[in-house]
């Protein structure tokens, strides 16, 4: 039923597969502890069922990541079938190795488009970059604008770093992309971040978060409306880079019966993710350090991923949301009725009144 | 950095059964205009009433929620976010932050603005609002907001609208914030003065 509950709170939900925890590549600080040497990989008949299972519940987005998932073809062509058949979109998150040549690039593109993938993002920075040049990233995007029309490229957010957007906008014209089809890429910036909550990353002024620009930071984007098999078969409740190191984020093993509806039910019956969905990990710690003022933030984070592993972690800050949460427990409640139902409704219903009008 | 780093049990606050109540209460909201309308009118209530059981007052709800629900209670306002169109997807945000502000200063709606800076001009009056509301959103701190932290996360899907709740849920927290900062430097008091 997408569009709508799946028996439950959250609107829509996106399936994240790491088929392998393999890469060509072996970045510092890799938030899926991903390398060349892991060996770890789903299962054939785990990925047909969680997918089945995905479809039944009113998932609208299956996302293959990893790892490198393309060092996993087996796995990723038969999931990419099995998704279109069953009318699921599609992405692929690469780094983009593959695409050695113009021609090369292009083929597979088109390959993966016609097993079921429909859209493509790459990821690069200085740390992706010692692995996988520049010019496979572009050649990579380029052909995904070529065969799907669009193309997101990631990029890693840090302080005097060589690879910036600017950087790779150079790289896509001298790869010979008109200003149309760079205008059409989506080129994010996001911050790169420690494994750990107590160390900092140097960023450039603002990115971090402190008072002057909480009031603008969101909700995590991911927790409860992705959810990540990882190559063990491990379930989490958000999009990966924490679950690794974050325990109450395991929400399931892929081998369990109904996995995923198991997943969704714990995870969105825990008022905490709730609050994190819905007012962000950086607004936790501000609240928290407001009741405990020994907790320091400012300045740390600006990964939400790093804040979220700091809740999780840090004794004081436990103790906080243990003994206090449920004194702003209603207004978490009015957010999640707000996102969900009562904004969507509003709006929509001006909308149909505006065209019929 | 020195922090007591926790190995302790499981951090989760379980509240399975009342999943079950809220999920009925945003289909009956979506289903029910006059659910809708309650729950406008008084959220706090709505929700003890029909999800936690708690006793509730209004005063529970925050600045932030109210002025939301002030907003959404606006016709006019909701109408002009129904229609809103950037002309760039990727500047939607910031685009709709600018405009949106000169909507509300236009429209003079006495509930939004007086939810912006009820917290923070509580015993000063209301006049000179419009000029207050336009520097509530032109504050340089609007401009920082959340990463986006992964290319898994952010569907990039149709939705039904192209103005997403969270911005509007983080729009109303900078209007509220950049409220309470005009009060405690004392710059209410000026405009009001001014005007």
């Amino acid at each position: 039923m997408p569009g709508g509950h799946t028996a439950g709170i959250v609107r829509h939900r996106t399936l994240s597969l790491l088929p392998t925890r393999r890469c060509n590549a072996s970045c510092r600080n890799c938030g899926s502890f991903s390398g060349p040497s892991a060996r770890d990989a789903l299962d054939i008949d785990d990925v047909r069922k969680v997918i089945a299972e995905a479809h039944s519940l009113g998932f609208e987005l299956v996302v293959f990541t990893g790892g490198e998932a393309t060092l996993a073809p087996d796995v990723l062509a038969d999931g990419l079938r099995l998704a279109r058949v069953l009318g699921l979109r599609t992405r692929l998150v690469t780094n983009g190795h593959w695409a050695q040549s113009t021609e090369v690039a292009i083929a597979e593109a088109e390959r993966l488009a016609a097993l079921g993938l429909d859209e493509l993002n790459v990821s690069t920075g200085d740390e992706h970059a010692r692995f996988v040049p520049l010019s496979s990233v572009c050649r990579a995007a380029a052909a995904s604008f070529k065969v799907f029309g669009t193309a997101v490229i990631t990029v890693e957010l840090r302080s005097a770093r060589p690879i910036t957007r600017k950087t790779v906008l150079d790289a896509l014209r001298a790869e010979g992309l008109s200003v149309d089809e760079i205008a059409a890429l989506k080129i994010i910036e996001s911050p790169w971040m420690p494994v750990s909550p107590f160390r900092t990353e140097i960023y450039e002024a603002g990115h971090a978060v402190d008072r002057t620009n909480l009031s603008m930071r969101s909700g995590c984007e991911s927790i409860l409306e992705t959810y990540t098999v990882e190559p063990d078969g491990v379930v989490t409740s958000c999009c990966g880079l924490g679950a690794n190191i974050i325990p109450e984020l395991h929400v399931g093993q892929v081998s369990d019966p109904d996995a995923l509806a198991t997943a969704v039910d714990r995870s969105e019956g825990d008022l905490l993710k709730l609050a994190i969905r819905y007012m962000g990990p950086e607004k936790i710690l501000a609240w928290a350090a407001s009741l405990d003022p020994a907790i320091d933030w400012e300045g740390m984070y600006a990964h939400n991923c790093q804040a979220c592993h700091r809740l999780y972690r840090d004794e004081r800050v436990r103790s906080v949301i243990a003994r206090h949460l449920q004194d702003i427990e209603t207004n978490i409640l009015a957010a999640v009725v707000f996102d969900e139902a009562l904004y969507p409704s509003v709006i929509a219903d001006a909308a149909r009144v505006s065209k019929s009008g | 950095m020195k922090v007591p780093n926790s190995t302790g049990p499981a951090l989760t606050i379980s509240r399975g059964q009342m999943r079950e109540r809220l999920a009925s209460l945003m289909k009956r909201i979506e289903e029910v205009p006059d659910m809708r309308e309650q729950f406008l009118l008084d959220p706090a209530g709505t929700l003890a009433e029909e999800v936690t059981g708690a006793c509730a007052s209004r005063h529970q709800i925050s600045e932030v929620n109210r002025l939301m629900f002030a907003i959404l209670a606006n016709d006019d306002l909701v109408e002009w976010i129904a229609e809103f169109e950037p002309r760039r997807k990727s500047a939607a945000r910031e685009v709709f932050v600018e405009n949106f502000a000169k909507k509300v200063v236009e429209l003079g709606d006495a509930t939004v603005l007086g939810a912006i800076i009820s917290n923070a001009a509580v015993g000063n009056g209301f006049p000179g609002l419009g000029q207050i509301a336009y520097q509530c959103v032109s504050n340089e701190t609007t401009g920082k907001r959340t990463c986006t932290c992964t290319p898994v996360a952010k569907a990039s899907l149709g939705r039904e609208y192209g103005i997403d709740p969270a911005t509007i849920r983080s729009l109303s927290e900078a209007l509220v914030e950049r409220a309470r900062e005009l009060a405690r430097t004392g710059q209410l008091e000026q405009l009001n003065a001014i005007m």
